[in-house]
Order: C-alpha cells, then structure tokens, then sequence
C-alpha cells in the first residue's frame, strides 16, 4: 500500500515537472530566434569598424574633419555595446528558463530520494506501455536539464567576445545558428513526446 | 557477497559526459541503491566516481560507465575485456560542497591569455554544477567545446573521501591554469621515485617553485632567483632521474636537450637547433613552469680555445648568449648534468648563467640505505635480507649499480623458481650471488681493484698479538665507530706493516680486508710508473680519488720502498719516485679534497628519541668518510722520515718472525692437506726450525711431501718423519740474525718513542 502511494507521489511530482517543463521550452524556443537580429547588427557593426580601421583617411576628401577615425570608432564601439547590452538581458531571459527547469527537476530529484525506500528498485524500473518507468522519466529529466545548462553555457561563452577580435563577432551569427541546429535541440521534445500519454492520463 | 557484475562495455554515445553508470536491476536491488546515487567503481588502475543507473535495456551482466571524474591514472589507462564484480563497487554517501579548490587545464595557451580568471571560474562553476567529484580526481569535460579540458580536484570542503555534488552554492577556488599539452607531460608517466637525495630534492625543487608560486614576492625583495643550476657527480649516481622527478613533483614542464642530437652537420645547423629548443621553452614558458634540461653538457659545451675546433666554439658561444638573454622571461629554469665538470669551459659557470653548483657524490651508507630501501619495497624479500647488512656491504655502489644488483638478485631468485623451489621471495643468499656478478661501475675503470680473494684470520697461524693489533686498527673503526667517537679517538690514516720477508705481511692485509667489509684497492710498482712524464702522480692521485669515491676503503701499497724513494738519502730530489712520495704525502695528510669529489650531505643533529640503530649508522657515515692506506715493507729503513711521521702512517706494526708456538701453527695448516705418518712430530719439527719464516715453513712441507714422492714411488701415501729430518739438513731459513737484529733495533726504538710519549702524558 505504502508502495503505491510512494509512487503516486512522485508520477505527480513528475507531471507538475514535464509541465513545467513544457512550459520552459516554450519561451526557450521563442528567445532563441529573438537573438538572430541583434547577432545580426552586431555583426554588421564589427564589419563597418573593420572597416574604418582600415582606411587611411588622410588620403580621403575627408581628412578635414578632425580625430574623424576615432571619433567613428567610438561611435561604432558605443553603439555595439548597446546591442550587447540588449543580447545580454536576452541571455538573462535564458538563463532564467535554465534555473526553472533546474529547481523543477531538483524538487522532483527530492520527491524521489524520499519515497525511493518505500518504492524499491524494482517498482521503479516497471514500465508498460502508456506510462514510463520512473527510472526513465527521472534520466529524461536529468538529460533535460542538463541539456538546458549546456546550451546555455555554450552560447554564453559564444557571446564573450573582444573588441580586437573583430572577425569573430563577424561570425557570430552563423556560430550561433550552428548552435541552434545541434542534434541535442531536439532532446527535450522528443522527451516531452515520450511522457504525452503519461501527462494525458491525469 | 562478491557477485559478479558483469562484463564492461563501452558507454552508449548519448551517456557520454553523464557520469552516469549503466547497471543492471538486480544489481541495483543488491547493492541497495538509489536512482542518480554516487557509486564508486574501484579498478586496478585506479577508481572512478559515478552516478548509479538502471541500464534502458533492463538486462543483467553488463556494465558501462563514463569517466567523466576519475583518477587520473584511469583516465589515460585502457580500459578492455574487464569484468567486475560487486565487490569493485562501494555506494557512497553523498554531501554538498561548500567549497572546492582546482586545477583548470585548458585546451591551448591562446585560451589561457585571452580568457579572464573570473571568467575562467564562472565557467568551471557551471561545468561542475551537480558533478559528483571527490579529492584528488580529475574531471574531464571533452563533450563540450569550452576552453576547459579538464579540472583537477586539489581539496574540497568539507573534506571527504567520499563524494561530493557541486550545487550552485559551492564556493570555487582556481588554484592554477596550465595548457593541456603541458599537463599531459607532466601527469603522465609513472611516479619516480628518488631515494636518498630529500635534501637536494626539495632544495632544487625550491628553486623551481619560487619563481612560479611567489613572483610577486621575490618582486618586492628585489631577488631574482637562480635560473641555471649545474648537477656534478659521477655517473650513476641519477642526476637525470633527480631532476626528472623534481619536474614531476613541481608539475613543471620538461623539455630537454641532448648535447649529441643536437649538432647537424651543416654549418650553422647546430646552432640554429640551439636557439630553436631555447623558443620552444620559451612557448612552453607561456604555459606554465618549464624546465630546460641539458643532459651530458660537457658535450655541447665543451672548453673553448685549446682546440681548432669552430663549430664547437660556436655552439658554445650561441648557449651562452641565450642563457643570458633568457633575463626577461624568469619563466624557464635552466638545468644541466655532467660527470666531467672539468671539460666544462669557464664562462658556463658563473652566477646568471649556472647560479648554482650541486655535487652528487657516490651515495653514503644513509643514501644507500634509503636507495635499498626503496627498491626492495617493490620486492618480495625473504626474511633473512637484513637492509643494514647490505647498505653496509655495498661500499662504493652508485645508485645504478644498486639497481643491476637488485635486479641481478631478483633474476637468481626467479631461476630458483624455475628449478622448482616454493618460495618466491629474494633471499640474501640470491643477493651474495648477484654481488660476484656486478661489481661497482666507478671501479671498472679503475688502476687499483684487485681481485682478492678471501683469507679468513685462522688461516694465519700463530701472529696473536699482530693480529689482535691489526684488527684494533683496522676493523675496530670501521666496525665500532661509536665507541672510537665516545672515547675522543681518531682512526689511524696509515699503517705500516713492517718485517723480515715471508711473515705473511700480505695475508694479514687480505685477511683484514676480508674480515671488514670495504672496498679493497691494492697498487703495486706495475701500475704506477709509466714512461711519460707526471703520468705515475696522475695514477696515484686518481687511486686515491677513487678509493675516496668508495669509502670506507683500504688502500694497499704493496713494497711500498720500491715505489717510493726517500728524499732524505742524499739524491736530489728529481726523480719519478720522489715525486710519487710527495704526491702520497699530499694525499695522506693534505689540506683538502677537490669540491668534487664531495659526497653526502650535512646531518642533521641526532635528536633524543632516534633508536640507537639509526644513530649507530649516523656514526658510520660520520667517521667512515676517510680512506685507510696499509703500507707493507721489508725495509723500513728506506723509507722517508716525513712519511712515518704521526698523521700519515702513524701506526706501525712489526711482524716478527714466527715462534716456536707459532710455527707449530703454521706447521699444522700446512700440513692439514699433506698426509703425514703419524709418528711425525710437529713439535719438535717446530723446535727444530728457527728462523724460518711463514713461507719458509710451507715450501718445506711441500719439499716434504715430493720428496716421499720421489723415494717411495706415485704410490705413496704418507710422508715419514725422515723425509723432514732430510731436508732440515739442506734447507737453510731466508731470515738471517743480522736482519732479525736490524728490524728489532727499528721495533725497539719505535717502542721507545710510544714509550717516552707515554711517560710525558702521565707528567703532564
């Protein structure tokens, strides 16, 4: 008896998880495309200051105007920060959807650790065919998660560029796409998929 | 209790980066663990940290697990065809961190200058989230492509053995940042271990670490620290393994040079590979601490000017200009090893290029001591293998040689199990077998070593007193050194063993060498004197350089008159012979030995609590350091006056001719082989036979003993009394009373002197 309520727990806690979840990868999915005009100008601006750093503007009509290479790259350099400060609360949109999920799983991980003595190992490797092992639910939460941290992290140490290294804010939006495209984005919907009839069932 | 786990396959691609281990349910029921639980898997080659997991399949009898954090020698291992059973696997308690403290190795120098530290740390926080590690582990982070490759565990807060999860709380410390490429030389490879050297070790490895640990400090002092430090000693005795493993110990990267594999045969070529090693380590440099090692440099750097030799010069030259350039970066620590400093040129060996000198001499009692013992802890020994014993016996072994003995012995060992025997451990018998197969290096070169072969003291017949006082000065300090330190005595330099020919002046010598056990150099006239000129001087100093290299050691001059003159005969004072006695006076008593030739290390005080053992050897090493010269002559009246003098040979020791007793002594060994009627009578043969020395007496029995050959036929068996009463009538004694006469004149008067010098302490 002990056993079923053990288990009845923790298949709610999972529910109220891959909900949450499921929410998460909402806006995580939305955010992510929110990036690519911003990548985009930024790119553009790194472009047009390799630029002005490489014309010699005394050899212009436009060596009149005085300090104008510095007076232009400051401009440039200012405006580029303003975008990065506009990519870095997008990263705090992010990152806020990785600590959700995070907590999620580690109250589900606590659920767990609670009840797994009165639940045995066996009863949490039972599987049929509408509803997952708890083995398995609790992996896919991990693999989640996990996926959530790294992704982030990936793009966070993406994002951290330097000025004197011009090429490679040049190529920052397709590093960013190649991101995106990774075989792993897939990973939380197929888990999502994988517990439908399990979330359908309650 | 050990079930069997299972055969280990590889991890499934999607677990890679997981640290999740894939175990079966009935496994998982067994061990009474939870889903996502730390276990750790203990392997022969080291351990491994993961998480516990059902495998997806829900079968039995496999396993697979990731090596995310591990023991750094498992990482590198390779792992194939290993089954494990539960007894492999311990489920651990699980505590949150609070603090950890690491080593971040990154994948390239590129990433370690670009990267902040801040930066750096964040990262490593995030990578490490809800990782289970555990002291002294290594986490590898190949799924990801971040700047970091892997992260070394150095301590952890609370501190445990068990594991450990990082939560978003954890407090990291980054303790250090080295490049991959520099942390793969270093970590790999087996731990070498230096016995013997704990002062050097530590005092070389000061050096290196000052420099990268404390710069900001030997800033503010002022200080630059030596960079250059050139290792002397002979070889053998490991320089290079010291200084690989100071690298090792210090984690810093050795790059080294060999002095033949650098010169090419174009011109310039050699040079050009000089400065190209130099910029290598000054790339390795950026990384972290690097050590430049140039083995055998008196090859590459030899003495300049006293040659046509240009190239040389010029890779010479090249060295020494990059050694001195090599001021701005304090990153690269120079080391060099050389067992002829002499053939170094002058200008290598000044401060800013080579700062510091270190001598490595021929290893002490201590030192071997400490370099057997550490060998034979990787060797199963018999009971009866006493370390002492063998420390003692190896006089003269460089820590090479100890090695081949080692191995020799483990050989003999290995050919007794094969022959059927039960017992696999080393005895000492296999060890006195491996002694008659390898001989100390430093002496198989040498002019002096004589083969001797061994005399016990009861083969001498009769000498009671000579023997007692031999022993007295010879074994006696060697032997029982303390009680010569509590009495205030220091051990006789030289001994003269003086007397009428044929008294076994030589056997006593052998049998002393015999008795204590030191490494025994014997010259005679032969190998000295050579036709070019100075040659003899330079043997005689080289003996003696080599019998300091293995003391405690005895150093025989056979017929000592013959190779020495005296100065004090009238002839003036041109000769080879005069020139060979001073150098002899020179060694004996002379105002110091070459830097060189040091060997050992200043003791630390003796303190109280030290068992009496440990002190006993400290006395061996402290008194034992000189060599012993035995001088042996039938004519002392040659010699010269300042060699007899007290300090040189101090003591001498009259060997008279044998006794009525004892030449009933000697009569009975020499007739213990020889069958002899048994109406013969020793005694009165003995009675009969005055003046006849030791030598005398066994040529008379052998004359004996053929002379019943020749009368009786081959067929005889025993010699009758006739026969030595034959020969007693035509054999006539070498000693004559005139000659007895004379050396008792030179023994009384030397009783005198003692005698008088006596009388005058008591005065006093």
């Amino acid at each position: 008896m002990a056993q079923s309520q053990a288990l009845l727990a923790i298949h709610q806690a999972l529910k109220k998880c891959f909900r949450a979840v499921e929410e998460q990868q909402e806006v995580w999915s939305k955010t992510v495309p929110e990036f690519k005009p911003l990548l985009g100008s930024l790119s553009n601006l790194a472009e047009q200051l390799q630029a002005c750093q490489k014309v010699a503007f005394e050899h212009t009509p436009l060596k009149a105007f005085p300090d104008l290479q510095q007076r232009l790259s400051y401009r440039l350099i200012s405006t580029m920060e303003d975008v990065m400060q506009r990519v870095a609360e997008k990263m705090t949109e992010l990152q806020k959807v990785r600590d959700a999920v995070s907590q999620q799983v580690a109250a589900v991980f606590h659920v767990y650790m609670q009840q797994a003595e009165e639940l045995g190992v066996l009863a949490s490797l039972e599987r049929s065919a509408v509803c997952p092992s708890v083995a398995d639910m609790l992996e896919w939460l991990q693999d989640i998660e996990r996926h959530y941290r790294n992704d982030y992290l990936r793009r966070k140490i993406l994002l951290q560029v330097r000025y004197d290294n011009l090429p490679e804010i040049q190529g920052l939006p397709e590093v960013w796409n190649a991101v995106s495209e990774q075989k792993q984005q897939d990973l939380v919907h197929d888990s999502l998929l994988k517990v439908s009839f399990f979330l359908e069932d309650g | 209790m050990d079930e069997r786990v299972g055969k280990m396959l590889p991890l499934d691609p999607e677990d890679i980066g997981t640290q999740r281990c894939r175990l079966g349910p009935s496994i998982l029921s067994s061990l009474r663990i939870q889903i996502g639980s730390p276990l750790r898997i203990t392997l022969e080659s080291g351990d491994c940290l993961c998480t516990a997991w059902p495998r997806k399949d829900l079968c039995d009898g496999f396993i697979q697990f990731d090596l995310k954090c591990a023991s750094a020698s498992l990482i590198w291992s390779k792992l194939k065809n290993v089954s494990l059973s539960s007894c492999h696997l311990h489920p651990l308690a699980c505590n949150k961190l609070k603090k950890v403290r690491l080593k971040i190795v990154v994948r390239t120098a590129d990433a370690k200058q670009s990267s902040h530290s801040s930066v750096l740390q964040e990262t490593v926080r995030e990578l490490l989230r809800d990782v289970y590690i555990s002291p002294l582990h290594v986490v590898s982070l190949t799924t990801l492509e971040t700047p970091v490759a892997l992260l070394e565990i150095l301590d952890v807060d609370p501190l445990t053995k068990e594991a450990g999860i990082v939560t978003a709380n954890t407090h990291v410390q980054v303790k250090d940042v080295v490049t991959l490429e520099q942390y793969k030389c270093v970590s790999r490879g087996p731990v070498l271990s230096v016995a013997g050297m704990d002062d050097l070790r530590i005092s070389l490895k000061e050096i290196i670490d000052l420099p990268f640990h404390y710069p900001k400090t030997l800033k503010k002092l002022g200080l630059s620290c030596p960079r250059g430090v050139l290792l002397i000693g002979p070889p053998g005795v490991g320089k290079t393994l010291l200084v690989k493993a100071v690298a090792q110990e210090a984690g810093a990267y050795l790059l080294s040079i060999n002095g033949p594999a650098v010169h090419g045969s174009r011109p310039g070529e050699s040079e050009e590979n000089v400065r190209h090693l130099f910029q290598q380590a000054r790339e390795a440099a950026a990384g972290g601490p690097t050590l430049l090692f140039i083995d055998e440099i008196d090859s590459l750097c030899p003495r300049r000017g006293n040659s046509s030799r240009a190239p040389e010069n010029r890779v010479v030259a090249q060295l020494l200009t990059l050694m001195d350039g090599m001021g701005s970066e304090k990153e690269i620590i120079v080391m060099a090893a050389t067992n002829r400093p002499d053939a170094l040129d002058p200008a290598l060996r000044r401060p800013g290029r080579f700062d510091r000198e270190v001598v490595i001499g021929t290893p002490t009692l201590k030192q071997r001591g400490a370099i057997l013992d550490m060998m034979l802890s990787h060797m199963p020994i018999g009971r009866d293998v006493e370390l002492w014993k063998l420390a003692e016996m190896t006089t003269g072994y460089v820590g090479a040689d100890l090695t081949a003995l080692c191995r020799e012995a483990a050989m003999q060992a290995v050919l007794h199990s094969c022959l059927g025997t039960t017992d696999n451990s080393i005895s000492m018998a296999d060890f006195n077998e491996a002694f008659k197969k390898i001989c100390p290096s430093s002496f198989r070169s040498s002019v002096g070593l004589t083969d001797v072969k061994p005399v016990s003291w009861e083969e001498i017949g009769g000498l009671e007193d000579v023997k007692l006082q031999l022993q007295q000065s010879i074994e006696w300090p060697m032997k029982y050194p303390e009680a010569f330190v509590r009495m205030g005595l220091t051990p006789p330099k030289g001994i003269l063993l003086y007397g009428p020919p044929g008294c076994a002046k030589t056997t006593l010598v052998k049998a002393s060498a015999t008795s204590c056990h030191c490494a025994f150099l014997s010259l005679s006239g032969a190998d000295l004197f050579s036709p070019y000129v100075g040659d003899s001087e330079k043997i005689l100093a080289q003996v003696f350089r080599q019998a300091r290299a293995s003391s405690p050691a005895i150093l025989f001059l056979d017929e000592i008159d013959s190779i020495l003159g005296s100065r004090s005969r009238g002839r003036s004072g041109h000769g080879v012979q005069e020139r060979v006695l001073s150098v002899l006076l020179n060694e004996l008593d002379g105002v110091g030995i070459k830097i060189t030739e040091r060997r050992g290390h200043k003791l630390t005080a003796c303190e109280d609590q030290e068992q009496d053992e440990a002190k006993k050897v400290d006395y061996h090493e402290v008194c034992n350091k000189d060599i012993l010269i035995v001088a042996a002559t039938n004519r002392p009246d040659m010699l010269d006056d300042a060699l007899l003098r007290p300090g040189r040979l101090d003591k001498l020791i009259y060997i008279p001719p044998p006794d009525e007793q004892a030449r009933l002594a000697i009569l009975k060994l020499c007739t213990a082989k020889i069958p002899t009627d048994s109406c013969v009578c020793l005694e009165r043969l003995a009675a009969k036979t005055n003046f006849f020395s030791g030598a005398d007496l066994e040529v008379f029995c052998k004359e004996a003993a053929l002379l019943a050959l020749q009368e009786n036929g081959l067929e005889a068996t025993a010699v009758q009394p006739e026969h030595f009463d034959r020969l007693l009538t035509t054999m006539k004694p070498s000693i004559n009373q005139q000659d007895l006469e004379s050396y008792e004149r030179i023994f009384k008067r030397q009783r005198c002197y003692s005698e008088t010098a006596k009388r005058e302490k008591s005065y006093k």
